[in-house]
């Protein structure tokens, strides 16, 4: 749990400071280490409200939302099929 | 014993699954109708640690030597380029007059505002300032490097922060003006600072053409670095970048 949480603040200082570099690789080893690691959501949601969110940019606007909820999701499914 | 393991464990799996799902809909909802929910949110959060950087930055750190010496130095640059610019001077006030003479001289404010965030950690060309709505801006607000050189304007405003949106954002565009001609032109963003346009093969341009936005009172929004021809078609791309690294932009000025 406690390595969850650093790992937690570790990505939140990364996207505080916009280097999506660096928090994009931890988030994808996380998900993979830590079961239901909704923190990478949030993570893209912070990431695109400050960053992104402006009408002109259109989809591109949002795209740390979709692209953390879109690993999430494939993360799960593919824990599914090698656990099965 | 088995079996009610494994129904009590698929019935707890389904309603994790049934939270985040209920979760996701009205976290989209609340972005979709309260778009700025979130961005008010977190930014102001934000801003302290920005803030807080910027200082740092800006030499907060170091010890009074290292100041004094940096000083020495940025005051022997200023001497020097100020010497560089008396010539470029007098002419930019012969310009001014002349426009006054005309009726067309600037009375526009313009308020200094810090970069917070800028690229490449900020993606899409986009700036993060510490000012907002409390000193009167709104998404008509044009923001300028150097006094007078055009970069973009604030796209998001907020209390005490706002988002500017480079011209040069990808897809961005901008009507300019190249080379001594004047010959209009559509400034498309490209990312980095860098622009292109698009213009009839023939074009009487060259590398080393100023590129002006069409407003008197702007200044060289920067200069054609590259012609590439297109020897199928009938147009030539022109590629150009502002005068200023944006990269390395800490200071701005908004006109409200």
């Amino acid at each position: 749990m406690p390595i969850r949480i650093i790992t937690d603040i570790f990505i939140f200082i990364a996207i505080l400071h916009g280097w999506w570099f660096v928090a994009l690789p931890i988030a994808f080893l996380s998900v993979w280490n830590f079961p239901y690691f909704l923190e990478f959501v949030l993570a893209g949601i912070i990431y695109d409200s400050l960053f992104g969110l402006i009408p002109e940019l259109g989809i591109l606007g949002y795209v740390g939302t979709i692209i953390s909820t879109m690993i999430l999701i494939a993360s799960g499914l593919l824990k599914k099929v090698i656990r099965d | 014993m088995m079996k009610s393991f494994e129904a009590h464990s698929r019935h707890n799996g389904r309603l994790i699954g049934l939270t985040i799902s209920l979760a996701t809909m009205t976290i989209a909802a609340v972005i979709f109708f309260v778009p700025r929910f979130f961005p008010g949110i977190f930014l102001a959060f934000a801003k302290p640690f920005w803030q807080a950087e910027f200082r740092i930055e800006s030499g907060g750190l170091k010890s009074v030597g290292q100041l004094l010496s940096e000083n020495e130095s940025l005051k022997r640059q200023v001497e020097e380029s100020n010497l560089r610019l008396d010539s470029v001077k007098s002419i930019e006030d012969e310009n001014l007059a002349l426009q006054a003479l005309m009726g067309r001289a600037s009375t526009t404010p313009g308020i200094l505002a810090a970069v917070l965030e800028r690229p490449p950690y900020v993606p899409y060309d986009e700036l993060i300032i510490d000012i907002g709505l409390d000193q009167g801006l709104s998404t008509t607000s044009k923001v300028y490097v150097a006094g007078d050189i055009l970069i973009g304007r604030v796209a998001e405003v907020y209390q005490a922060i706002s988002k500017v949106i480079l011209y040069s954002s990808p897809g961005q565009k901008l009507e300019v003006q190249i080379g001594s001609d004047h010959v209009p032109a559509t400034a498309i963003g490209r990312g980095g600072g860098q622009y292109v346009a698009e213009l009839p093969r023939g074009t009487a341009i060259a590398e080393g053409d100023y590129v002006n936005t069409l407003s008197l009172k702007d200044r060289s929004f920067g200069t054609v670095s590259r012609i590439l021809p297109d020897p199928a078609g009938q147009f030539e791309q022109v590629l150009f970048a502002l005068p200023v690294n944006i990269y390395q932009l800490r200071w701005v000025m908004v006109a409200r």
